[in-house]
């Protein structure tokens, strides 16, 4: 009697792993890295953009603070994660609520717009952030681009 | 009066749910920030009361409750406290309890530094085990994540050290140790675990007292985007007062070790994760007639998978085995020989209706009773049988 039962949770199981075989890749957009004018650190590797975002680095390689900032939603937050961070959306809010909720960070300053990401890091030390290739960064400057 | 705060804040939160909808939420009151969340879960079975001692009959007696307040106090130095309530049958009862709270300082990236109530790393997920809406499964794999233990292993008052060291081309390193004494209080939970490991040879008798504990882990985020392994350990020794033969006094003391390995993988909406544990008990049985002495290891593991295919739905399932004692996996030395392993095939579907509400319905096939507690169901003569739990989770 219970046996069909089993039998239809494995078929379940062995469907949802087969899932990712069938899906395709995403192509992210461009996206530049941008940090304040004052910054003295020129490039960044993605390793470390990764760990910024990620709150495992919290200091530039000169020492200074280093202040990550992020849009709310939208094609470049997804293709930032993707490139720089390696994780979907869910993934990354998933795991800010992690730490919100072990008491290990709280959840990343964020932007409703690219132009908002701009202003703030134009005026703000030591600040990092993102935007599509094509935006106006006005007097931020780019650390890397991808 | 404190059913009141609890339902006073539960009518906060789902305030806050309902109010909000968009950009991520936090409430901020003089630079604090504060979060939380209220789970709500019901629970059913048959054949067995599984999980709480009233789930045959269907029942809410399933829920968590956290609230969080932190505040930076400057870019190195981070203070916060989490409050926690649950009910899981009569274990719990909604007493409200210190989940963690602790002064963080970060030293440097590869050491930060940690004093107060910290959560213990035991495997991936014991820090985040009440935190429903972090997973798509509502039920953790039994066979590593005892519900029934969950208060007593979540945490240690004590200090810790944690870090993220760089390895440049072969990922980086996460580590975390800690050293405290643990909370082990009967109402919790840990008295219907002890009577039950023990199959009736002596039960609980009067408040246990844990040594220090010291507990580490370390995860290796390979050079593989989204591949993780991990390792962690845990050790301490618990003193317990016990009756034997229901008369006589005596006192039982404990080594425990737990060791865990395991590996996570995220590709994309893809999460899979698999486990292993062994977590040894040497016990020495003290009492007026002499002592004795035993040990058990029991094993676990288990592989999970969950996909998340749009903002709106996930699933997920796993399945997860465990042996009471890995030397008598078919269980020769149990009163009934399906105490001695649990096989669970779970399968979860998730709705996440919006940013702070998840709704998750899920379904269990389990061959076994090495989890069904013998205090509640004193015939466990059926191997196998079913349950399934309901459970909606608002966050802010």
């Amino acid at each position: 009697m219970k046996q069909p039962k089993l039998r239809l949770l494995l078929i379940g199981l062995v469907l949802l792993m087969a899932i990712p075989l069938i899906g395709s890749l995403a192509t992210a957009g461009t996206v530049k890295i941008i940090t304040n004018a004052s910054n003295s650190v020129e490039t960044v590797d993605d390793n470390l953009v990764k760990n910024i975002f990620l709150g495992k680095k919290k200091n530039w390689p000169n020492g200074d603070h280093a202040q990550f900032v992020v849009l709310s939603s939208g094609e470049t937050h997804k293709s930032f994660l993707q490139t720089y961070v390696k994780k979907s959306s869910a993934q990354f809010k998933n795991y800010w609520k992690k730490q919100v909720f072990t008491g290990k960070g709280k959840n990343p300053k964020s932007f409703a717009s690219e132009g908002e990401i701009v202003t703030y890091v134009t005026n703000t030390p030591g600040t990092i952030g993102y935007v599509s290739a094509g935006t106006d960064i006005g007097d931020a400057k780019v650390l890397s681009e991808k | 009066m404190k059913n009141r705060m609890i339902m006073v804040f539960v009518c906060c939160v789902l305030a806050c749910s309902g109010l909000f909808s968009g950009s991520a939420l936090a409430l901020e009151a003089g630079g604090v920030d504060i979060h939380g969340f209220v789970s709500q879960g019901f629970i059913f079975s048959e054949d067995y009361e599984y999980l709480t001692n009233n789930s045959k009959n269907g029942s809410f007696e399933y829920n968590e409750i956290g609230i969080n307040f932190s505040k930076d106090l400057s870019d190195r130095l981070r203070l916060g406290i989490q409050l926690f309530s649950r009910d899981l049958g009569d274990v719990g009862n909604n007493k409200v309890t210190v989940d963690w709270a602790y002064g963080d300082y970060r030293v440097k990236d590869w050491l930060g530094i940690r004093a107060g109530r910290i959560k213990l790393p035991l495997g991936f997920y014991n820090e985040t085990r009440d935190i429903d809406m972090l997973r798509t499964n509502v039920v953790m794999p039994q066979s590593i994540y005892a519900d029934l233990l969950r208060d007593t292993v979540i945490a240690a008052n004590g200090v810790g050290l944690y870090g993220n060291i760089d390895l440049y081309a072969m990922g980086s390193l996460d580590y975390q140790l800690v050293a405290g004494s643990m909370n082990i209080e009967n109402e919790n939970g840990f008295e219907k675990f002890f009577n039950v490991s023990y199959k009736g040879m002596f039960v609980i008798d009067g408040h246990s007292d844990s040594e220090i504990t010291y507990a580490g882990g370390l995860r290796w985020n390979t050079p593989l985007d989204g591949l993780s392994l991990g390792v962690s350990a845990l050790t301490n020794t618990v003193d317990s007062p016990v009756l034997i033969g229901g008369a006589l006094k005596g006192k039982n003391s404990t080594d425990n070790t737990a060791y865990t390995v395991g590996v996570e993988y995220l590709w994309e909406d893809l999460t899979v994760a698999a486990e292993y544990q062994q977590y040894q008990v040497e016990y020495t049985l003290t009492s007026p007639m002499g002592s004795a002495k035993g040990d058990q290891t029991t094993e676990g593991y288990y592989l999970s998978a969950a996909y998340r295919f749009t903002d709106l739905f996930s699933l997920g399932a796993y399945y997860s085995v465990l042996y009471i004692d890995k030397d008598d996996k078919s269980g020769d030395n149990f009163a009934f020989a399906n105490d001695a392993w649990e096989k669970d095939l779970a399968l979860s579907l998730r709705f996440d209706i919006n940013d702070y509400t998840a709704f998750k319905v899920e379904g269990h096939h389990v061959d076994g009773t090495a989890r069904v507690n013998a205090t509640d169901n004193p015939i466990r003569s059926e191997d196998k049988f079913l349950y399934g739990v309901a459970k909606v989770t608002f966050s802010f």
